[in-house]
Parts: structure tokens; sequence; C-alpha cells
């Protein structure tokens, strides 16, 4: 018998306010326990709610990017949980009315696009973390968490495989970067993914009991979660067993799940309306206002690249990654046009510099119009691809000017064909050896040559002249 | 029109269950105790369901006032350190019982 995987995501995403949901704490990631709470969101009796309007705006700029349908009016539900995370032994929550519903985000699988729905997309406060110390008597409870806006944003179980789990949680991960609401970090838990899973007969449309898997911390575990637990029922089903409802946990470093706790129904929460809450309209004008603020969609994008700037599939991709990206890549193609060589800079130099300095695409602090330049600089064939690197660290570090840098230090690329010639007779007549190695069929040693005669030059020689003329000098006999 | 008065029925698994969500472990006696008082709680909100409310829209809040809302600013008119008493803190965190074994 063969079996299909169903698997639906629930993704909760910290919004990017500056403010937390229902109170004026600032929502600071990694800063010292319990140093960014109030009686509000730490559930003092008596204390008082109320709303933060961008979290409303963030909200609707995500309903409006994947076509859910909004509530004219919209409340909060109290969800009753005991647990110590929650100071006020409930989350604010959205269970009767919630922002958005029946909306679809299309991703690539390889049988062509394939439109996920999203079920619902509601509104919550984050609660407290928990740190939990194998070796100590207590659980240790920081607050700073509790109240931070949340969009929980819920999948329809259209997915079927991991790799459609992955696309989406990119896909949906790039919409929100693209429209400004989170800045979608898994590691800081700023975009967090439970994951339901089921599985049934092929064919059968009734769908099998779901197992909630949390703590997922990336993308990469994630797929390793839902093909662990894909296989996990499908052998409890084989063997006659049954699938209990429940939450299991994954645990990256035995790369399988533990059964946490079976999983409590809706009505166990005991939702009801929050009385220290009022209703929100959400008007016409409101919408219309908030969907001309929303830039153009990574989607859109990505075909925008392919079509009129005639980058691959590859390169659109990794430039719609995020926005910091793509808003560099435009700035510079506006400036210098070239799309191919801007788009080849920044996905090569500009990112193995992001990667070996373990920052981010937009720390490298150099503008457009310096990168125009150096890219400009190098296309034209006035510096080779060593000088143009040598020149963009300067420009990382110290701020330099691009062609001011290159006039300053002599780095202009070298066409002269005498000094070129020079430069290899001076190579050649240094290694006799690697010459003679050559004539007798070593074609490797040639790129040593090469290396030693633009050394001579500093780098700076035209690469493709300083070749022919090489080899042209190597097969011709002394 | 009222509706009949119907005799709530609470039985030992539902007891167990709530329990359970109240994270309570309640003795034999005490059982029947939580059953006499949830059934009254029970009669008492079955009062509620004898006027007719079909043709009634419900209230979820006393006042019609809608966007009551405040703009996305850090205001921190409150020193976190005051919130917590020294007792039940160790370096910065609260304590709590071990949720996890």
């Amino acid at each position: 018998m063969t079996w299909d995987t169903i698997v639906g995501l629930e993704v909760h995403v910290e919004l990017a306010t500056t403010s937390k949901i229902f109170c004026g704490c600032p929502t600071l990631f990694g800063r010292p326990p319990n140093t960014q709470c109030c009686p509000v969101c730490s559930g003092f009796p008596g204390a008082l709610p109320v709303l933060n309007q961008q979290v409303i705006e963030y909200a609707l700029r995500v309903c409006l990017a994947t076509d859910c349908t909004i509530n004219s009016l919209i409340r909060f539900d109290r969800k009753n949980y005991f647990y110590p995370d929650l100071p006020k032994g409930y989350q604010i929550s959205q269970q009767h009315q919630p922002i958005g519903r029946g909306g679809k985000l299309v991703i690539t699988t390889d049988n062509g696009d394939k439109a996920i729905g999203i079920h619902e997309i509601h509104i919550e406060e984050d609660a407290g973390k928990l740190i939990h110390d194998p070796q100590g008597k207590h659980t240790l409870v920081d607050y700073n968490r509790c109240g931070i806006p949340l969009l929980e944003i819920i999948s329809r179980p259209d997915l079927n495989s991991a790799e459609e789990a992955l696309d989406y949680l990119d896909k949906l991960r790039r919409l929100l970067l693209f429209i400004g609401v989170s800045d979608c970090r898994m590691e800081e838990g700023s975009l967090r993914a439970d994951v339901n899973v089921s599985v049934r007969p092929t064919g059968s449309k009734v769908l099998g009991t779901r197992t909630e898997l949390k703590n997922m911390s990336s993308m990469k575990a994630m797929a390793l979660a839902i093909a662990y637990e894909s296989r996990r029922q499908i052998k409890i089903l084989t063997e006659g067993g049954r699938i209990r409802q429940e939450t299991r946990r994954w645990d990256e470093n035995e790369k399988r799940s533990f059964a946490l706790r079976i999983k409590e129904n809706v009505e166990d929460y005991r939702y009801f309306p929050d009385p220290d809450l009022m209703a929100i309209r959400i008007n016409d004008h409101w919408i219309k206002n908030t969907r001309e603020l929303l830039p153009e969609l990574p989607d859109a994008k990505y075909q925008r690249y392919l079509t009129t700037l005639d980058l691959t599939a590859y390169e659109a991709s990794i430039l719609t990654s995020h926005p910091a990206l793509a808003d560099l890549f435009e700035a510079t193609v506006a400036i210098c046009g070239r799309a191919k060589d801007v788009a080849g800079w920044i996905m090569g130099e500009w990112l193995q510099e992001c990667n070996q300095r373990a920052c981010r695409p937009q720390d490298l602090k150099v503008t457009p119009e310096k990168l125009a330049r150096l890219v400009r600089l190098l296309a034209e064939g006035d510096i080779t691809r060593g000088t143009a690197r040598q020149v963009f660290i300067q420009m990382i570090d110290n701020q330099a000017d691009p062609d001011d840098y290159v006039h300053r230090h002599n780095l202009r690329m070298i066409r002269d064909i005498k000094t070129i010639d020079a430069a290899i007779d001076q190579a050649m007549a240094a290694h006799p050896r690697s010459v003679a190695d050559y004539r007798a069929g070593k074609n490797k040693v040639r790129t040593f040559l090469v290396g030693q005669a633009m050394r001579v030059l500093q780098g700076k020689a035209d690469p493709a002249l300083l070749n022919r003329r090489l080899l042209e000098k190597l097969n011709t006999p002394d | 029109m009222n509706k009949p008065l119907p005799q709530p029925l609470i039985d030992p698994k539902q007891i167990s269950r709530v329990a359970h969500l109240a994270r309570l472990n309640p003795d034999e006696a005490e059982r029947v105790l939580l059953r006499q008082e949830l059934e009254r709680i029970l009669r008492s909100f079955d009062r509620l369901e004898w006027p007719d409310t079909r043709n009634t829209e419900p209230i979820y809040h006393p006042h019609p006032d809608t966007n009551r809302l405040r703009p996305d600013e850090v205001q921190s008119p409150f020193d976190p350190a005051d919130l917590i008493h020294e007792s039940i803190g160790q370096d910065g965190f609260l304590m709590a019982p071990k949720t996890m074994e």
C-alpha cells in the first residue's frame, strides 16, 4: 500500500512593531530577562490593554498580500490555559472574528505552480519564554516576550511533502519580509512554524488523525521532522496501530520527535470575548489605503526580473530572497544598467563578504552609486576582477570611492602588449622547468605560468590578453 | 417562550477531565462536592437559556465604542525591577514550578 502525507502549517510571525501589542513596552530581542515588561503584559490584576494601531496595519498588509477576505469587524477573545509562560492565565487571541480568512499562497512544485489555501490569519499576543534546566528545581521564566504582537497564519492541509512545506514557508517568509511586517528570523523565534502531519492511503479522501510538531528552529529541522513523522505514522498504521492526536516535540540532537502532551481540543481553551478590548471596524477606505501602500510583491518582482531584465530563474530567486538584496540590485541597475553584471556581483562578492563577516546583506555600507561605478569599471574592462574585489573591500572597510581608489593606486588594467610580453618573458625565464614541462605536453602548467606573469604586473594585466600572448609564446619554440 | 429546565448530568469522566484541565487531583469526597457545585453552576447557566433570544443580536461588550487604538510608541512608566520580588527571582528570571521532567 502506498501512502500520502498531508501537511498543514501554523506559522507564528512576530510583527516588527516598536512597542508591544497591548502596552508601551519595547520589543527588542535579546535583552536581560524581565526588563521589558509592565503590569499589562505581565498580567497584574486591574491592568488594562489598549491595542497598538500598527498591529492592525501590518495584519491588513499580510491579509491583502495573501488574498484573504478581510473581516470588516474584528474582535479579540481570551484563550484560557494554565502554564507559567502566560501570567494572565489567558492569551488574548482571535477565535470568533479573526482579521482574515480564505487566502492563498502559490508555491512552485515539480508539477508546476500549486495554490496553497490559507484558512485563517488572526492576531494574538506572544507568551513568555520558559527555560527548562534539567538540573534545576525550577523552570525559569522571562516575560520580555509576553505581549509581542503575533500573527498566526494557518494554511489548509494542502501540502503533500516536506519539500512543499519548505517552499511554502520560504515563500511566506519572502512575502512578509518584502511587505515589511517582520524580520522573520527563525533563529530568534520571530518566525515559528508548527506543523500538522497526517497520512492516508493513496486515493483516500478522508484525512487521517494528525499530530502537531513543535520546536523546529530552522527550515532544515522542519523538513527532517515532517519526513520523520510521516514515516513514524505509516509504520504504526501498517502494523495495525492507531495514531494518537497529540503534540510532539522535535529533538534536534536526536533527530526524532517525542510526545509532549495529548492535544487539547478547542473547547478546552474556553474561549470567550475579551471584555477589556473594544471591537475594531475596518472600513473600505482603510483597506484601500493599505493596498495602495503595498510594495511590489516578491513573485511579481521575480517575474519582472526574468522577463524584462533577462535574469535566470536562479538569479531572480536569490535577488528576491530578501528586500535588501532586491533594493540594492534595483537601485544599482537604475544607475548603471548592466543588470546581469550587477546581479553577478551581488550574488557573488557581496553575499560572500556577508558570509565571511557573518552579517546581513544590508549591513555592508556600500551605496548603490559606488557599487554601480565599481561594476562599470569591471564590465568595461578598466580593472580586473581581482582588482575589483580589492577595491570592494576598501569600499566596505574605508568607504573608498572606486574611481578615486583605482586612480590613486594605479590599478587600471594593463593592456599594453609590450608590457605584458615583458612580464611573460620574465616569468618564463624564471621558470624554465615549467616551460619545458608544458612543451612536453603538461598543459596544466600553463595556469601556473599565467599566475607568475600576472604577479609581475601585480594582478593588473588584461587576463584574456595575457593568456593569449603566453600561449603564443609557449607554442613558439625558442 | 420559556424552555423547560433541563437536568444537567455530569458524569465522573467529565469531573476527571475538568480536574485535569485545572491541574487538580481531587479525592473521592472532593469529587462528590465538585460534582454538586458544578451542577449548581450549570443550572444557573441554564436559567440564561430561558428567554427566547433567537431574534436578538448578541452583545459582546456593554459599550458600543470601537477602534480604541494607540500609536506604536514605547512608553515605560514602570520599572520592571519593581515587579519581581527577590524571593521569586533568579538572575533576573522568575522561578516557576518545574514544568518538564
